[in-house]
């Protein structure tokens, strides 16, 4: 059960081992704050769309699974985007777009497809809230480095950098590439290390 | 065969259904608080930029479609200021924001941007107070301009490396220094104001 | 034809949808390895593109918006686009294998690619007219176009190239990305 959870967050990692969600990783990770909202919504819409498509596995047609989860993942991320523009307007408003667009992110329709109509409910949550837990964590590495590198703050706290001035870059869509462009290298460099 | 051409349909439209059942709900539930917190956001952004502001009225706008609101504050029977709501076209669409002027004195009292979608680490930096705040106190005398290394009273310090929304805001505060010019300071003042 | 052409430059260079905007970089990852799949791919995205902007469009203003109910505009557009593929995709099978054979491997792809569907609430929530939605769609595709045909060509350039084994694919195709989403950055004060 617990190797369900983590394989989410090491072994399977959405963004960093599977490639998916690239977008709203570039986009919403600015900083820590925007990210850690970022990867709460999708998590959120991720544990829902697993367990529905688990409970309903039974009763949806072979041929016609694909509208079917489609339809479900474009209610629940309505539903957080409403939720989400009532109670948390900041968030809602600096996340823009990319709150509707979790429709289209391939990790939900991949883990309804590849997992959830496979699987009981309580592994499928379970898988929901390690990939989930993967996925954010993955942002918020990308968002603390840019963030720290671009504006020189955590979470919109100063931090001191010992007297380094921000390198403005790192805010930008061009510090987005370059940040992740790094994370991967370092990713390749440690896979390597560990094999060796 | 026709078994399956009923049950497909109808398994898509029992998903459909629910859905749909499920997102009306929410979105009854949310609406009154999404309302709810954007009136709240708007009255505390009249106090905020004109900290004197009672009895508002709201103003009838001119042909001009980057004033979206005048709002006038009234107190003991005179006119105390006015709030404008400006939408300028910034780098990356519009900029909502609100200025706050005080009436006769002709200054301006605040500014707060409402709502931007400029870039993140540049021109989003238009929202904090190290931009928004150096307007408060000017005097509408003359228009304002942006400059690199303000120094004047007219002049306003442009946010590093975003011209353009630094421009966009000071455009929006000009429109509303312009009507207000024009309309109420000439009343007050006997037509003195030139815009 | 109210600033039509602002529109239209800005919608390919410098809100560029992959460079700036980042829609669309699982595609522009994925098929970049070669010009001839970034082609096909590019020519996918232009058609389903414009195709859906027009559909999503008359949708929203002439159904969602009368009966009120524009809070589903994220249900109906993804519906929309998935069942615009499936037809196109049936259609060009049919009536032009030729076309067919160059665009519809990529076609099934393209129903979750962002890019699409971003355009389509773009639009809407920039309160486009239908003729400004179209051009931002077609300024949108030619911005894609550009970015993945150019990106492609470099990418086919770096492949023989002596890189240390840690950068090579991946990290040097985002750090090119940076590079290119930089290099728009200088169009930036035309405005």
């Amino acid at each position: 059960m617990l190797k369900i959870l983590t394989n989410g967050i090491f072994k399977e990692n959405p963004l960093l081992v599977q490639l998916l969600g690239v977008c709203p990783a570039l986009a919403t990770t600015t900083s820590l704050n925007n990210a850690l909202g970022m990867g709460a919504a999708f998590t959120m819409v991720l544990i829902f769309s697993n367990f529905i498509i688990s409970l309903i596995k039974g009763f949806i047609p072979d041929n016609i699974r694909i509208p079917c989860y489609i339809v479900v993942i474009a209610s629940l991320v309505t539903v957080t985007e409403l939720v989400m523009h009532a109670y948390y307007p900041a968030t809602y408003e600096a996340l823009g777009i990319f709150i509707p667009l979790i429709v289209v992110n391939c990790i939900i329709l991949g883990r309804a497809e590849a997992f959830a109509s496979k699987n009981g409910l309580l592994a499928s949550v379970l898988d929901a809230i390690g990939m989930g837990l993967g996925y954010t964590l993955a942002l918020a590495l990308i968002a603390a480095c840019r963030e720290l590198l671009g504006s020189g703050t955590l979470l919109g706290q100063p931090v001191n950098m010992a007297g380094l001035p921000p390198v403005l870059l790192f805010a930008l869509p061009a510090g987005a590439f370059l940040t992740m462009g790094f994370l991967f290298a370092a990713l390749n460099w440690l896979a390597r290390y560990r094999r060796a | 065969m026709l078994k399956e051409f009923i049950r497909l349909p109808l398994v898509l439209l029992i998903i459909c259904g629910l859905s749909a059942a499920i997102v009306n709900y929410a979105h009854g539930l949310t609406t009154p608080v999404i309302a709810e917190r954007r009136h709240q956001s708007i009255i505390l952004g009249y106090a905020e930029v004109l900290p004197d502001a009672v009895n508002l009225e709201e103003m009838p706008l001119p042909e001009d479609d980057m004033i979206t609101e005048i709002i006038r504050s009234e107190k003991d029977g005179a006119p105390n200021g006015y709030v404008y709501t400006v939408a300028p076209d910034g780098y990356s669409g519009q900029i909502l924001l609100m200025v706050g002027i005080s009436h006769p004195q002709a200054a301006i009292t605040g500014v707060k941007i409402l709502q931007q979608t400029e870039t993140p680490g540049l021109g989003a930096k238009c929202t904090e107070p190290a931009f928004t705040a150096q307007f408060t106190g000017k005097p509408l005398a003359k228009p304002l301009v942006v400059s690199k290394n303000a120094k004047k009273e007219r002049e306003v310090q442009a946010i590093t490396a975003s011209t353009i929304t630094s421009k966009a805001v000071v455009n929006g505060i000009n429109a509303a220094r312009k009507h207000y010019l024009k309309n109420y300071a000439a009343a007050a003042k006997g037509g003195k104001g030139n815009a | 034809m109210d600033g039509t052409f602002a529109i239209l430059f800005s919608s390919i260079f410098i809100s560029n949808i992959v460079l700036a905007q980042f829609l669309g970089i699982c595609s522009f990852l994925g098929v970049s390895k070669n010009m001839r799949n970034a082609a096909g791919m590019s020519a996918a995205v232009t058609f389903v593109m414009l195709l859906s902007a027009l559909i999503t469009w008359l949708i929203y203003n002439y159904l969602l918006l009368p009966l009120a109910l524009d809070y589903l505009k994220t249900i109906v557009f993804i519906l929309a686009i998935a069942s615009l593929v499936q037809l196109v995709e049936m259609f060009l099978k049919k009536h032009s294998p030729s076309l067919y054979k160059g665009m519809g491997v990529f076609l099934p792809l393209i129903t979750t690619n962002c890019a699409i569907l971003g355009v389509a609430l773009l639009n809407i929530q920039k309160e486009y007219t239908l003729w400004q939605s179209m051009v931002n769609a077609a300024g949108t595709a030619i911005g894609y176009t550009l970015a993945l045909v150019i990106f492609s060509c470099i990418r086919e350039r770096l492949d023989p190239a002596a890189l240390p084994q840690v950068m090579k694919d991946l990290p040097i195709a985002l750090i090119t990305a940076s590079c290119m989403s930089l290099a728009l950055m200088g169009l930036a004060g035309i405005h």
